[in-house]
């Protein structure tokens, strides 16, 4: 990614989801203003075609983008809307600059209804990507406009999920007839939100241990802390080469759901780890409403199951590796992760 | 703070090599029984390195000079993951190719590259490195075998031990004492080549626990080392030490050690009905994070192409690498285990307690998971 767009978009999340925008928006939900400063700077078009008015970035130039709004727990779904707005593009929508979530899995067996349960950012979301299979089997990909949805709190404290529920598809709903597997799409993204939001805790657990003294000394001076913060770098080094990995789009320019599936199974096995050892190393303070440790893991404990566990991807992977002719792992993976394309733009 | 890793890919030329190294290896392992191959890169087998060699792929980034292929550092990735990714026994070259070939060429004289690296890559001079002492293992700045000098060169006096293949080999490059004692620490340490033919040397070889002997004791009684013995200046070991670390710690052989037992417990399922959904799930976790590894270690792999020494990203790639690689022996004989009276074959077995036996040893040889983790922090800037 181009270092220029990552140093500025870095800079406008510095500015404008600063903790406190994120603890209001918890508080309240109002998201007016942060959108607005969004919008200005054009990054929710980032993915749209150049030819379309957008920036024209593939998924994994995108990473990158992902990557910082987990890095700066953006209370808002820029990185889901930035994707969809892009598959409007593709379908000749021009979507609505509003904040647009993904919720690919509705409860199954609803008849007509559609039911989607704990949507991300689904409380202030206003449109949301659903692919809906209707009792005649007729299946469909849309965007559903949240006024015509009847709303539910999950009653978790803080968090920006919500219930959202259709007696029927509304007719205003927007369906998309070239679409893309969202779920897969979701899981990368989301593993890359992750992957910035481990970035945060590492630094500021790393950060806490150098300057909290017990005993004399920094309590990162000790060898058993050390050998915990090690392995929390690890891990969130692996998640984040895990969510590029993911974004990496096949040959012919497609998402590649088995790397999306890599992507969300580390990321979303590294997550408990990480929350816990940095947790561990900040002890109470860490778990104060106050201090800023708190908004980050309690995002990769919501992430880690949102848009399937690292237990559903890993399934996914063993399917499809079980599935193979290839008599060896090395033969099955690097066509299946390590096709040329997409890394084509690191060669020169 | 740790300086990221980038998913990069191979370049062309380097995959240009691929075909032709996948296409040899396959000859090779159709014949051999799994259980051999379960040793990996512990394989010990001087024709397969002569063969190897022949074929131009023995010290494959030396120069062609010097009889080296004049490749970069993404051509040897895609040679060693395609020898290690199928478990042939690398054993033999594998010191030689990995560390003391480039040791040489970047600290050696001349007349030592005119000398050493044709051999190494015609795979007739066969490497091991003396670093553990009895008193010296994580702690190897304390190390007490001594080179002192003498009219023609150095004498050398000690004992070096756990050193892989020393009774198989030609040479040791030591870490050894030249000035100073343990107390000067990082101080007073070179590096010297061996013959181990030499007079004076004693080779004595340590049964390991699945039967076989790969480590040895090694005595040095009076041993006359030439001038020309020292590689690179005295009492510059330590970082010329440190300078290797960096190739030994972050290429496959850091996750693929265990591989040729995975891909069988895999066919095995595949030949019953591909498992339950434990056991797929179980199959996708070790392909998650082997991917993972994959992708960080051609990151790292790049930096190395550079020129540039990323010793606490090789730390991290191996410690996680590791992980992985004692992980699948502990999974499988789990998932065999939960369906007694099942006819599980005697050659999966057999690599499944052979792997499950030695995989201790993937996180001690190379650098212990503390010392890694150690390294790590002081890139964290803990320490």
């Amino acid at each position: 990614m181009d270092p220029i767009l990552y140093d500025s978009f870095d800079r406008l999340l510095t500015d404008v989801s600063t903790p406190q925008v994120v603890r209001d928006i918890e508080a309240d939900g109002s998201t007016q203003d942060l959108w607005q400063q969004i919008i200005e700077s054009g990054f929710t078009d980032a993915m749209i075609s150049e030819k379309s008015g957008g920036a024209g970035l593939a998924l994994a130039d995108a990473f990158s983008l992902f990557f910082l709004c987990g890095r700066h727990a953006l209370p808002i779904p820029l990185a889901y809307a930035m994707f969809a707005k892009h598959v409007c593009a593709l379908n000749g929508i021009s979507a609505p600059d509003q904040a647009i979530t993904i919720s690919p899995l509705p409860v199954h067996g609803s008849g007509d209804i559609i039911d989607c349960r704990n949507v991300p950012f689904g409380k202030l979301a206003k449109w949301v990507v659903v692919s809906h299979t209707a009792p005649s089997g007729s299946h469909k990909d849309m965007l559903l406009p949240v006024s015509d949805a009847e709303c539910s709190d999950t009653g978790v404290v803080g968090s920006l999920q919500a219930h959202l529920c259709w007696k029927k598809v509304p007719a205003s709903a927007i369906v998309l007839k070239n679409t893309v597997p969202w779920l897969e799409i979701a899981a990368t993204i989301t593993a890359s939100l992750m992957a910035g939001a481990m970035d945060s805790v590492l630094n500021m657990t790393v950060g806490y241990a150098g300057e909290r003294v017990q005993f004399g000394r920094p309590i990162g001076k000790f060898q058993a802390v050390q050998q915990q913060l090690s392995v929390l770098a690890e891990l969130a080094v692996a998640s984040r080469m895990a969510a590029e990995l993911g974004c990496q789009e096949n040959p012919d320019g497609t998402p590649n759901g088995l790397a999306a599936a890599v992507a969300k199974a580390r990321a979303s096995e590294a997550a408990g780890t990480v929350v816990s050892i940095a947790h561990a190393v900040h002890a109470a303070m860490g778990v104060t409403a106050e201090y800023d440790l708190q908004l980050f893991t309690r995002r990769l404990i919501e992430w880690r199951t949102d848009f399937g566990s690292a237990g559903y991807w890993n399934r996914r992977v063993g399917d499809a590796v079980l599935a193979s002719a290839e008599p060896t792992t090395l033969e099955f993976m690097l066509p299946t992760f390590f096709a040329k394309s997409g890394y084509q733009q690191n060669f020169d | 703070m740790l300086e990221p890793l980038t998913l990069t890919g191979i370049p062309d030329h380097a995959e240009a090599l691929r075909p032709a190294v996948r296409e040899f290896v396959k000859t090779y392992t159709e014949k051999v029984p799994l259980e051999q191959r379960a040793r990996s890169w512990m394989g010990f087998d001087a024709d397969f390195s002569r063969e190897l060699a022949k074929r131009g792929w023995v010290g494959v980034t030396l120069p062609k000079q010097y009889g080296g292929g004049g490749l970069d550092a993404y051509s040897r990735f895609v040679l060693i993951e395609e020898l290690l990714g199928n478990s042939t026994p690398v054993a033999a070259h594998w010191i030689a190719d990995r560390q003391s070939g480039p040791l040489i060429l970047k600290f050696g004289t001349q007349e030592q590259k005119d000398f050493f690296l044709p051999r190494i890559c015609r795979a007739e001079s066969f490497f091991c490195i003396g670093m553990s002492e009895p008193q010296s293992g994580s702690d190897l700045a304390s190390v007490r075998t001594r080179a002192t000098r003498t009219p023609n060169g150095w004498k050398l006096n000690g004992q070096k031990i756990w050193t892989t293949n020393a009774h198989r080999t030609h040479y040791m490059i030591a870490l050894v004492r030249t000035s100073g004692s343990a107390e000067d620490r990082h101080k007073g340490l070179s590096q010297v080549i061996i013959d181990l033919s030499a007079p004076g040397i004693t080779v004595r070889q340590i049964g390991d626990l699945t039967g076989d002997a790969h480590f040895n004791e090694v005595f040095f009684e009076d041993v006359e080392l030439g001038e020309d013995a020292l590689v690179g200046s005295e009492g510059s070991g330590w970082a010329q030490v440190t300078a290797e670390l960096a190739f030994e710690r972050s290429g496959p052989e850091r996750f693929y050690s265990a591989i040729a037992l995975f891909d069988t417990w895999l066919n095995y399922l595949r030949e019953h009905h591909s498992g339950d959904s434990w056991a797929r799930e179980l199959a996708g976790h070790i392909v998650t994070h082997l991917a993972v590894l994959r992708a960080m270690s051609v990151a790292v792999t790049e930096k190395l192409a550079k020129g540039e020494s990323p010793a606490i990203a090789a730390a991290l790639v191996k410690d996680l690498g590791t992980e992985l690689e004692q992980f699948i022996p502990f999974a499988i004989s789990e998932e065999l285990g939960r369906h007694p009276g099942h006819a599980v074959p005697d050659g999966l077995l057999r690599a499944l307690a052979y792997i499950s036996q030695i995989c201790p040893t993937y996180s001690l040889r190379g650098g212990t998971r503390e010392i890694l983790r150690g390294m790590i922090a002081r890139g964290l800037g803990l320490r």
